[in-house]
């Protein structure tokens, strides 16, 4: 039996030496310099994600996001993707309940270049009248929303989840993506609104990765953006005053699946709280591996499940831990929920060993280093620290979050989530057992 | 110093050259227990990928026991020599490690990501698991009923059978012509004694690569691989298949499409291949509502010199957001939310296909836009500036897959396997940067014929049959029905 090594501080935290600052306009700027390869993944991230959506206009965000991706007609015919493209870059545009973003990973060299089809964006993302481009856009993305839900179950199963464990008022009871009818709904008005109000230096933040100079790219931002208005001041958005749901009923949806898909939801903190690293270790403690805890119960003992899985689901102000099963082969829907409900309970207020809380600590530590060793992914978690903490400079310090808690602190949260009442149980059934 | 830069400014995009693209920093040897080790040190994080990969892609697959290559590697962690499944399982999540097995047509690989302070347990864990797999029967009956289930999923999966109709419709009933999956009635066949025998035959350190990327020191990697005792092959290797030939069962007949085939003299791919009819298959998913479509041509082997230049047609045609069928049917006609293009080259041969999802309403349309493109590369000589955007767009991509430890790990063992991979790096690299404008209207008319385009389009008949055949208005007047399943 071979022996795995404790984790040693020169495992902990490798150098990822943040600098960030913000323009007179309110631009913030965050750069992450890594001299190793000549490339560099860029994030202009707007603090315009789905939770600003009107709730009869759910997916008015995502629609400002297809169109500004391409940018208004030009004098050039060319557009942003194309000019990122021909600098040597790749280029993408997502959003979530809590951003909006661009993203480009480009030859260093390329730098001036990207940078400037951004201000170009940022001066001028879209043509609110131009009816025809939105008629377009507006096409593609309800065909994005039927290959989602046709190739996707897992985006059907958080939407579902969301709709339980937040009420209709509430932003992230809303599917970031959008629905169709309000997709249709979305008027020229709308979208010059959401853009007058929410594309400007204010809303945003830049972040840099990679093979960059910090003198350099200082001075070359500042040229790019300084002269760019700040934009108009928002309101602040309470995220939702009223009470969350109590209690849930379970939901049964059927799917196109050969067995039930069992899942069982919590919301919890947001991303980068305390109670997130504790999510995080938990979840991988129960779930992760075949070897894990809820497998051994649910898999090797009771033999219901196939498979199981756990993931935790990051937005800023909440979060979703769910604990999925996959049925055995002739294992009855009822019979699979039943089981997954016994283990986790049995598991949440069963604590949690060393052994335990070692391997959840080396696989968290893993999978962030799997994530931050690429400039892209980088990006992103920078991005998120910045946005939603208003801390880039934690990257360096994230590994020492996964190894402070210890098992009474991680059995603690456990046992609370099992005293939580609202609980969202949500299982995909086979077509031919919901008829 | 960059000088500034106001909105509206446009800023001319440098030279690749300008790009400064680094050498690999790879090493590679055979250890004197005849392991051949490729070591790529990355010291980004502290963490280590580690692969074996072997030769025993799906074209190993034997006769009549389609799926085996593929099964194989799935079963590596099912029990050992030295150690059982579950304690292969305990020992892996102790690690908090990811084990990823897979294969693809030319090569098998047993992937591990794991913290460096691990390395040593976790060479030794893989090296026990690729080189003394045993494969327990209850196991393979367990995999094999799961691999049945996938089988009958894909049937189900607008998707998996847009893919393998196309494959059909090109390779006939050669090894490209087949799911790599296996059929139901050559999965029932495997057991445990074929799946030992393929490991034997194909998972030695001779035909096999150990691919260390990461934060790792050589030295002691290398000591430590090279101390491991690995068992001696107890008969040659069988040889590789030379050429695309039918591999149906004794006796089985040839579904039309194979039997009308013919050898297509002076092949560019390597070999003889099979030539497509062009022409709709139209297959029948009545509840879809959306119609997936694949439109297909042979193509090249990977050792083509035309590959290159291909690569950089399939760019302007379908590859990134600004290509031509992504500006057409996506950005101007709405039509589509995804649509790309690709030549997929194999050791033996490969395809060229574009793939999309649209309405079922717009299938006819798309279609019909697709051939117009096609079209257009063939009749007309493609801008140098398009040229220049695909060739920056391609020598980038080199750039980014080669910046993520884990991407150029999984990439050094299979290139290995064929050739020198860092030389494959830069020889790729230089022959895209040199494909000039003037050659791609050639390229286009000899590799892109529209006579022989393959569409297959799957979703409900009822909606789709009008749009191919008959006088109809919304008839699709560029490609004509073929057949309906």
């Amino acid at each position: 039996v071979i022996r795995t090594a404790p984790l040693r501080d020169d495992d902990r935290l490798p150098r990822f030496p943040v600098e960030q600052w913000r323009l007179a306009n309110g631009l913030r700027i965050v750069v992450q310099a890594d001299p190793r390869w000549p490339l560099v993944a860029s994030r202009m991230c707007y603090d315009a994600g789905s939770r600003w959506d009107p709730s009869s206009r759910s997916g008015l965000a995502h629609l400002c996001e297809h169109l500004a991706f391409y940018g208004p007609k030009s004098p050039s015919g060319r557009t942003f993707p194309e000019r990122i493209e021909s600098a040597g870059g790749s280029v993408q545009a997502v959003t979530t309940t809590d951003r909006l973003s661009f993203s480009a990973v480009f030859p260093r060299s390329e730098l001036a270049a990207v940078l400037a089809v951004e201000a170009e964006r940022m001066a001028r993302p879209l043509e609110p009248q131009d009816i025809e481009a939105l008629e377009i856009q507006r096409r593609v993305l309800v065909q994005e929303l039927r290959e989602r839900s046709q190739s996707r179950l897992r985006a059907v199963v958080l939407e579902q989840i969301h709709r339980l464990l937040f009420p209709e008022s509430h932003p992230y009871s809303r599917p970031p993506a959008g629905e169709p009818d309000n997709i249709c709904a979305v008027t020229p008005e709308d979208i010059q609104t959401f853009a007058t109000s929410h594309f400007s230096p204010r809303n945003a933040v830049l972040v840099l990765v990679g093979g960059l100079s910090i003198p350099a790219t200082a001075e070359l931002v500042t040229n790019t953006f300084e002269a760019l208005p700040a934009g108009p001041e928002r309101d602040p958005q309470a995220l939702f005053d009223g009470q969350l749901p109590q209690t849930v009923a379970p939901r049964r949806v059927p799917a196109a699946v050969s067995g039930t898909h069992a899942h069982v939801a919590w919301s919890v903190p947001g991303f980068g709280q305390q109670g997130w690293y504790l999510a995080s270790l938990l979840v991988r403690g129960l779930t992760a591996g075949r070897s894990s805890p809820l497998a051994r119960n649910l898999v090797d003992r009771a033999g219901v499940a196939q498979e199981v899985r756990g993931s935790l689901v990051t937005m800023r102000d909440a979060s979703t831990l769910v604990f999925g099963a996959i049925a055995a082969r002739g294992v009855e829907s009822g019979r699979l929920e039943q089981g997954l409900l016994e283990a986790t309970d049995r598991l949440l207020s069963s604590g949690f060993s060393e052994t335990g809380l070692e391997r959840a600590r080396k696989k968290a530590l893993s999978d962030h280093y799997a994530l931050v060793q690429s400039f892209e992914l980088r990006a992103d978690l920078c991005a998120s620290l910045a946005c939603y903490l208003d801390a880039p400079g934690r990257l360096e310090t994230e590994p020492q979050r996964y190894l402070n808690p210890d098992v009474d602190t991680v059995a603690a949260f456990a046992s609370g989530l099992r005293h939580k009442p609202a609980r969202a149980t949500l299982s995909l059934i086979p077509r031919a057992e919901a008829a | 110093m960059t000088p500034g830069v106001c909105p509206g400014t446009p800023i001319t995009a440098q030279s690749p050259d300008a790009w400064d693209l680094p050498a690999l920093n790879v090493v590679r040897k055979t250890l004197a227990n005849g392991l051949r080790v490729i070591l790529a040190e990355n010291h980004t994080v502290p963490l280590v990928f580690l692969s074996w990969t072997s030769q025993a892609g799906f074209e190993s697959d034997p006769p009549r026991l389609e799926g085996l290559a593929s099964l194989t590697p799935l079963l590596l962690r099912e029990g050992t020599a030295h150690r059982s499944a579950s304690q292969i399982t305990r020992e892996l999540d102790d690690l908090g490690a990811d084990l990823a097995p897979g294969s693809d047509w030319s090569s098998a690989f047993l992937n591990l990501e794991l913290l460096t302070c691990d390395f040593a347990a976790g060479a030794e864990l893989l090296l026990d698991m690729a080189c003394g797999a045993r494969f327990p029967d209850a196991a393979v009956v367990r995999l094999r009923q799961r691999r049945l289930a996938e089988l009958e999923l894909r049937h189900r999966d607008p998707r998996a059978l847009a893919d393998d109709e196309l494959a059909r419709a090109l390779f006939g009933e050669t090894v490209y012509g087949r799911s790599p999956l296996g059929a139901p009635t050559t999965v029932q066949r495997i057991n445990a004694a074929d799946l030992a025998a393929f490991h034997d035959d194909h998972y030695r350190p001779a035909t096999s690569y150990v691919v260390v990327a990461g934060s790792f020191d050589s030295e002691m990697v290398t000591d430590l691989l090279g101390s491991f005792e690995l068992p001696a092959a107890t008969r040659p290797s069988p040889p590789l298949p030379l050429s695309l030939t039918p591999t149906a069962e004794p006796g089985a007949e040839l579904p039309k499409a194979a039997a009308a085939t013919e050898r297509q003299s002076g092949s560019h791919i390597g070999g003889p291949v099979l030539r497509s009819h062009g022409g709709v298959r139209l297959v029948n998913v009545s509840h879809a509502t959306q119609t997936e479509i694949r439109v297909g041509l042979t193509g090249v082997a990977r050792d083509s010199g035309d590959l290159p230049g291909l690569e950089v047609l399939s760019g302007i045609l379908g590859g990134g957001s600004a290509s031509r069928m992504a500006r057409t049917l996506r950005q101007h006609q709405g039509m589509t939310y995804h649509i790309r293009s690709r030549f997929a080259a194999r050791r033996l041969g490969g395809t060229f296909v574009v793939n999309t999802s649209v309405a079922n309403e717009a299938t006819g349309a798309a279609l019909a836009g697709i051939r117009h493109e096609i079209e257009k590369l063939r009749d007309e000589r493609v801008p140098a500036a398009d040229v220049e955007q695909v060739k920056r767009r391609l020598l980038g991509g080199v750039l980014r897959r080669f910046q993520d430890f884990f991407v150029t790990g999984a990439t050094l063992g299979p290139a290995a396997l064929l050739d020198d991979p860092v030389y494959d790096f830069e020889r790729r690299r230089q022959a895209i940067a040199t494909v000039e404008p003037d050659g791609l209207r050639e390229l286009a008319r000899r590799y892109l014929d529209p006579e022989r385009l393959v569409a297959v389009v799957v979703g409900p008949a009822a909606l789709l049959r009008s749009q191919f055949s008959g006088d109809g208005a919304r008839r699709c007047q560029p490609f004509s029905l073929e057949s309906i399943s």
